[in-house]
């Protein structure tokens, strides 16, 4: 694992709180501050996804789901990586998000191991995505 | 073949009918269109023929002679038109008829894998969470233990976190378990209480989603009723569901689904309450194909009701108090002579 630098934060978005609570732990052990959401709408409020490197998002959500708040975030933050991570096999919504540039697309159950390599790919992606922009 | 005989014997009824009367058409156009309702096409047909030799004999002058004059050949030929008429479009009817019920009984059979294959959805989805949360724990309980030193402290309270999401997951699958417990179709007398525990145990994930609030009240002196537990479940199941479902796009109230039952004349009546959208005709709800939702098949609440009905029970919805909309069904008792 890489040193990650303090300002980097993992938004965590999830409707399920036995989930939520399980990554939040996971990336705790591996060292990763993260900031957790219960809804999409919660994330997309003001300030909500400031200073956060990587969003992990559950595709099936009451309200706006993963692929509309990956629309959204696309939008505002075209440099951050999201990560999708859901228990429904639904190739129509994989391929969705893929094209609109989803970092990854795990299924539920996910393995830790795997998971957490996933995640720090996608810290250090956007950390060089941001160095490689000038205009920021 | 039962249909044949009773072609002819509609024959030999109608002809001392007629004979008394004289009024041989529309007697043996009654006998044809008779045998033609109950037996179909054939059976009509063989009436037709019958009636016209016996026509024929009894009735063209001179009688009982094959050999008539040309009016009484268009009278003849008239009347066999008609009957041919009769039989045809009754038989057609019936054909029409038979169609319907086929297409009913398919989209039942439809309905119920529609039904099936969501219901599965949201089981897999119910089981997946805790499981995928057990998974993350567990490693994250490994990765604690692997430090050095090992973080003791971490690691236990991971391990406690995947036994309670472990029984969380029982719980689901325990509530299936009773769902599906094979059970024989003839109506049992038996408690109806369980029945709602475990309905609401199934609909409690979606309901946390939806910020749905789930009260239940239940006497305990609640007496047995008699019926088909797992028809019943079904029905308790698919009035809380259309209810939870009436208040998904409610945001300015509190969301609440209440579940009563209580004993009244004899029979125990249950009441589902919710505070959603309303329904504008209880009189059109019951109706098969009619259906309030965008991807509603509209036979859920018509299976409903028969299976009610065939439990000698009722089924009725009407407005909330103040908002929403309440389904009540009420089940006979199970009486010591029932038993």
């Amino acid at each position: 694992m890489a040193n990650h630098p303090q300002h980097c934060i993992v938004a965590l978005v999830d409707d399920d709180a036995r989930v939520r609570e399980s990554l939040e732990h996971l990336l705790y052990s591996a060292g990763i501050e993260t900031r957790s959401f219960t809804s999409a709408e919660e994330a997309l409020e003001p300030g909500g996804l400031d200073s956060v490197c990587c969003l992990i998002t559950d595709v099936r959500m009451p309200g706006i789901d993963g692929c509309e708040l990956q629309r959204r975030v696309v939008a505002m933050l075209p440099a951050l990586p999201v990560i999708f991570v859901t228990a429904h096999y639904d190739d129509v919504v994989q391929r969705k998000a893929l094209a609109q540039g989803a970092f990854a697309f795990l299924f539920k159950p996910i393995d830790g191991e795997e998971f957490l390599e996933t995640v720090d790919g996608a810290m250090r992606w956007s950390r060089n995505k941001e160095v490689s922009d000038v205009d920021c | 073949m039962k249909t044949y005989l009773l072609a002819v014997l509609a024959c030999v009824i109608a002809l001392p009918i007629a004979w008394k009367l004289d009024a041989p058409s529309s007697c043996f156009l009654l006998a044809a269109m008779a045998s033609s309702l109950y037996g179909g096409r054939g059976p009509g047909y063989l009436t037709a023929l019958v009636s016209s030799i016996l026509f024929d004999l009894f009735f063209l002058l001179p009688r009982f002679h094959f050999f008539h004059s040309h009016e009484s050949y268009l009278r003849l030929a008239v009347f066999i038109a008609a009957m041919v008429l009769a039989t045809e479009l009754i038989a057609a009817r019936r054909l029409a008829e038979e169609s319907l019920r086929q297409t009913q009984a398919k989209l039942a059979q439809a309905t119920q894998i529609a039904t099936i294959s969501e219901f599965s959805a949201s089981v897999i989805h119910e089981i997946s969470q805790p499981l995928s949360a057990m998974v993350a724990n567990g490693q994250t309980c490994v990765r604690w233990l692997s430090t050095d030193p090992p973080n003791l402290a971490n690691a236990q309270s991971a391990a406690e976190r995947i036994v309670r999401d472990g029984k969380d997951a029982g719980g689901i699958i325990q509530g299936l378990r009773s769902l599906f417990r094979r059970s024989p179709p003839e109506k049992t007398p038996f408690d109806l209480r369980p029945i709602v525990t475990e309905v609401v145990s199934l609909i409690r994930g979606r309901a946390e989603r939806e910020k749905i609030t789930v009260e239940v009240q239940l006497p305990k002196d609640l007496p047995k009723i008699i019926g088909d537990r797992l028809q019943l479940q079904q029905v308790l199941m698919n009035l809380v569901l259309n209810g939870m479902e009436s208040m998904r796009t409610v945001t300015d109230r509190p969301k609440t689904l209440e579940i009563h039952s209580r004993e009244q004349d004899g029979m125990v009546l249950t009441e589902i309450r919710d505070q959603g959208v309303g329904i504008a005709d209880f009189e059109k709800v019951f109706d098969a194909f009619f259906t309030t939702k965008e991807d509603g098949m509209g036979m859920g609440l018509s299976i409903c009701k028969s299976i009610i009905e065939a439990h000698e029970g009722r089924l009725w919805g009407s407005p909330g108090s103040m908002t929403g909309t309440v389904f009540s069904f009420a089940i006979p008792c199970a009486t010591e002579e029932r038993e």
